[in-house]
């Protein structure tokens, strides 16, 4: 009766198998150290990016010098010859830039740490920023950029529990922490006195 | 992009799975991401079956992170596999049996995948992932029965 076996071996799952993938996510792609797609959503026309940090703009082929599969992910995803280095959080450099599709896309680059570099789009539609998305946000680790007037930023789980939170400076923040794909539910915006401006639910929740 | 986009949405919890069953929880992000960006790379080469090619890629993407890592001081322990939970006999003879056989039955059991299926993600032919499975479920059964057929010594019982 070896099929016994194999019966006694898959009620032994460690890790039972996923619900069916039906329900309708927030439409972000997430490739390597983190990667996402995102959709221009209605932005003021005089900035590229919607936001008030601007940058500067900076070769793309510079933006993850070194890492050829996320350099291709970066060509992939029809990110232009250059990108804007919004600036420096704690040792992560953080770039964006739309698409040639418009969508807004995130590079970060952490110097130390090989898995902490990433690429980021936005699909959703209105996307990032608008009054539903403040946030852009890889979604294990708070690293990003935020809408004008968000002044933190929180992964909170299904149950509201806050896993990690941390200011904005400049339209940005870095957390140094990394919570992990699929254990946030939502990303808070809070502005300065505390006020939720926005939860968004995350991508694989 | 769009294909690459309902490929990841419909398996990314899948991939996450396979990825956990086999090795440490902090390596388990960078894998599936890895996994994601050969699939964005390579998405024209993706059959309409994705999951057996994904699981394939992921197992090889967890065979190189081995390889990288072996080397490494105080990298996480990559020796640590996830085990069958709940069932200490089961663990004790899964353990015994080679990776090889392991994999095979985890495809299996655990993933749900058909002798064909397994067969992509293992590369080699349906017909040698048949026989591969037939062995190992049959030394996974020897071990079971060797485990179930020992009686331990009484103790205390000696003058």
């Amino acid at each position: 009766m070896t099929s016994d076996v194999i019966a006694r071996l898959a009620d032994a799952n460690p890790v039972p198998g996923p619900a069916p993938a039906a329900r309708r996510r927030p439409r972000y792609l997430l490739v390597l150290a983190a990667a996402a797609l995102l959709v221009p959503a209605a932005y003021a026309a005089d900035r590229v990016l919607g936001i008030s940090n601007e940058g500067t703009s900076v070769p793309t082929s510079d933006v993850l010098p070194g890492d050829s599969q996320l350099d291709e992910a970066l060509q992939e995803m029809q990110v232009g010859a250059t990108m804007q280095l919004l600036g420096t959080v704690d040792g992560v450099r953080i770039y964006a830039a739309r698409n040639a599709g418009g969508h807004i896309c995130l590079a970060i680059d952490h110097v130390a740490a090989t898995y902490e570099k990433g690429v980021l789009c936005d699909l959703n539609d209105p996307g990032f920023p608008s009054s539903g998305q403040q946030v852009l946000t890889f979604p294990g680790r708070l690293q990003g950029i935020a809408a004008d007037g968000v002044a933190s930023v929180a992964f909170v789980d299904a149950q509201g529990n806050v896993l990690d939170s941390t200011p904005v400076t400049d339209n940005l923040f870095a957390s140094g922490t990394r919570i992990g794909l699929g254990v946030a539910a939502y990303v808070e915006a809070l502005d300065a006195s505390g006020t939720l401006l926005a939860k968004q639910k995350l991508p694989g929740r | 992009m769009e294909r690459f986009e309902r490929v990841y949405e419909e398996h990314r919890d899948a991939v996450r799975a396979y990825v956990r069953r086999r090795a440490p929880e902090p390596l388990v992000e960078d894998v599936v991401s890895d996994v994601f960006v050969v699939c964005l790379r390579r998405i024209d080469d993706v059959p309409r079956n994705a999951l057996p090619w994904l699981y394939g890629v992921a197992r090889k993407t967890l065979a190189n992170e081995r390889r990288k890592r072996r080397d490494v001081p105080l990298a996480p322990e990559l020796s640590y596999e996830p085990e069958p939970v709940g069932d200490l006999k089961l663990a004790g003879a899964f353990a015994a049996l080679s990776d090889a056989d392991r994999e095979i039955l985890r495809l299996v059991a655990w993933e749900g995948l058909s002798l064909r299926d397994a067969a992509r993600v293992l590369d080699c032919s349906p017909v040698a992932a048949r026989v591969r499975y037939h062995r190992a479920k049959t030394r996974l059964r020897a071990r079971l029965d060797a485990a179930s057929s020992f009686r331990p010594e009484p103790k205390g019982a000696t003058r």
